[in-house]
């Protein structure tokens, strides 16, 4: 096992100790999986116990938090059509929109943010039969949504294409390119600034990242 | 009979109280264990006692002055009850051997006095056992004054906060040592050590609820309703916390009581994680994530500081004697699953088979009270729970609004 394995493995047992005790941590091959119950709490203790259990069965990857895991519910409770992937695995959200908007990204801050989101959200459907964070549209079009969301934009895939290429510019500063929003101006005499705040956010690796799994979708 | 004041138990904070309780020493055996050393402690003060003129001053020192003592966790076990007796004297007028004879003396005439076997002589301390009924000992260590060399210690090692501070420094204390180089002729030094100080710091550490405590009682005693059932609400989540994790640790290794972990480097670290939550489970909670964190390590070795005095490791066992380590850390382990699977897996009339074990069927018939054994999840109504988490999502992050890829 590489070390950096071993490091990620004993990230996790640290963020699920105490926390999740049904859930035991092993290392298959290079990945560091979990599996077992996952307890799904409210933020209050309640005396009737966790909210509701799950099976699953999550895969974290040495490229983490750059690669996302693989989560699966494992008992079968949670349908096909309710976020979960073709290959069984739950969609937790677009991955880059996560990597974007969260400063943490360690294992607990997906374990508390993510992760935990998909089971609430699964119940709140199920009790109230809306999505509380919303949802994304299947395919490529929920992939739009939500960087258009990072970005500030209307989901429209070539408004956000536009905005990612110019954000993966490396040379981007000086602004005498078109700006993305289509008005014909150059970006200094237009969207300079929304840009260069967006610029903090997605750094033009992100950006080219984004742009790569826009066009293979 | 149930020990939380008669009322059923709702919630697993009630619960975790109410077993804390049911593990504690019962008062009658408190009582009996103060007016035991009070008696010593006079017979040494008494008129024609050879130590009278060193002023001679019995304390206890450990799990009763931290207020953690514990039932044996089977009924055949003895309360070790540690004391301090410290002279009025100076290291520069007396050896510790002569100190050590004085008063082991002394203490062997109290034990004829009242009919008790001879003291047991040991490396530190004189232990004097009483009947077998009593389910008794007590470890009495010879000890005298010695702040100004301890403060002068902290001092040269760079602790100036620690060395000016009367509380956590001004009371310690030199004591004995058969295995000292020294022991046998008049050497200034001796092995110090700070129970007192420690007892600050350890207080200091859950001051707020204390002082929540201490208001509680106030008005107690204005409305004259105390009585000698000891009240829950009278100590600190902390010192609950501490009891339960000690009660735990001891039911694991029962068939390896040598290599358990031992309970300062439970309680300094215990007390080091804890925040002055206000309930039992936020403090278990609060130590049992972060206890670990406050293993240092200093030149690659683990080092639990004593925290008036942290040029002492409290685990300078665990580089020879590996095992110390790891039951430690198999211990912590064990404790998160077991505590964790009550608090964030269970209903709280659930209580899983970790903690079934260690507490036994008396003290969970105890905490318990009059209930019948739960035998299906209550009904749950967990639609307001859920919006209420799922609002609570959406102000400390930006929940992902789910997806899939077709």
């Amino acid at each position: 096992m590489t070390e950096h394995v071993e490091a990620l493995r004993r990230e996790v047992e640290r963020a699920l100790a105490f926390e999740q005790p049904a859930l035991e941590v092993s290392v298959e091959g290079e990945q560091v999986v979990v599996s077992g119950h996952y307890f799904l709490n409210g933020d209050l203790p309640s005396p009737d116990g966790p909210i509701a259990t799950y099976s699953i069965r999550a895969v974290f990857d040495p490229g983490f938090p750059s690669v996302e895991p693989k989560v699966y519910e494992v008992a079968g409770v949670v349908p096909k059509g309710r976020h979960v992937n073709p290959d069984g695995s739950c969609c937790t959200g677009v991955w880059e929109e996560w990597l974007v908007t969260s400063t943490d990204h360690s294992v607990a801050a997906y374990l508390a943010g993510p992760f935990r989101d998909f089971f609430l959200s699964q119940v709140h459907f199920q009790l109230h039969g809306e999505w509380p964070f919303g949802e994304r549209s299947h395919g490529r079009a929920g992939i739009v949504e939500g960087y258009a969301s990072v970005l500030g934009i209307p989901p429209e895939g070539r408004r956000v294409s536009a905005y990612l290429r110019g954000l993966s510019r490396p040379a981007w500063a000086r602004g005498r390119w078109p700006c993305p929003c289509g008005s014909g101006r150059r970006v200094k005499s237009c969207h300079r600034e929304d840009l260069t705040r967006l610029r903090h956010l997605v750094s033009p690796d992100m950006a080219t990242r984004m742009l790569h799994r826009m066009e293979a979708s | 009979m149930n020990y939380h004041s008669g009322t059923t138990p709702a919630n697993h904070d009630q619960v975790l109280d109410a077993l804390a309780l049911a593990v504690d020493i019962t008062p009658t055996k408190r009582q009996e264990a103060v007016d035991r050393y009070k008696s010593l402690g006079e017979y040494l003060d008494r008129d024609g006692s050879p130590i009278k003129g060193f002023k001679p001053l019995i304390s206890p020192q450990g799990s009763f002055l931290l207020d953690l003592v514990n039932r044996p966790w089977n009924d055949a076990e003895e309360y070790d009850l540690d004391l301090v007796c410290r002279l009025t004297a100076s290291t520069s007028h007396l050896s510790q051997a002569t100190l050590k004879k004085m008063v082991a003396a002394e203490v062997a005439g109290y034990a004829k006095a009242h009919g008790m076997e001879e003291p047991e002589d040991h490396r530190r301390c004189c232990r004097l056992n009483y009947a077998e009924s009593a389910l008794f000992h007590m470890d009495i260590l010879p000890a005298i004054p010695d702040a100004a060399r301890y403060r002068q210690m902290l001092s040269e090692g760079g602790y100036r906060d620690l060395a000016g501070s009367e509380e956590l420094s001004g009371h310690a204390i030199a004591i004995t040592d058969k295995t000292h180089p020294h022991y046998q002729v008049i050497a200034p030094d001796w092995y110090r050590s700070n129970p007192s100080g420690y007892a600050a710091w350890f207080r200091s550490r859950m001051e707020v609820q204390l002082r929540a405590r201490r208001q509680l009682l106030e008005r107690r005693l204005i409305t004259a309703s105390v009585d000698d059932v000891p009240d829950p609400q009278l100590k600190t989540p902390l010192q609950r916390a501490i009891q339960l994790l000690k009660r735990h640790r001891d039911f694991m290794f029962r068939n390896d009581p040598e290599h358990k972990p031992i309970s300062i480097i439970i309680t300094t670290l215990a007390a080091q994680s804890y925040n002055n939550e206000p309930t039992t489970s936020a403090a278990l909670e609060v130590i049992l994530r972060n206890m670990e964190s406050h293993i240092k390590e200093r030149h690659g070795v683990r080092w639990v500081a004593n925290p008036v005095n942290p040029a002492e490791n409290f685990a300078d066992k665990w580089a020879e004697t590996t095992v110390k380590e790891s039951n430690f850390r198999r211990w912590l382990g064990a404790a998160q699953r077991d505590f964790g699977m009550y608090l964030q897996g269970s209903p709280y009339r659930q209580l899983p088979q970790g903690l079934l074990a260690a507490f036994g069927a008396r003290a969970v018939r105890d905490a318990m009270g009059d209930q019948p054994p739960l035998a299906a999840p209550a009904v749950k109504r967990p639609e307001e729970q859920v919006r209420a988490a799922a609002e609570v999502a959406k102000t400390t992050h930006r929940p992902s609004p789910p997806w899939q890829v077709e």
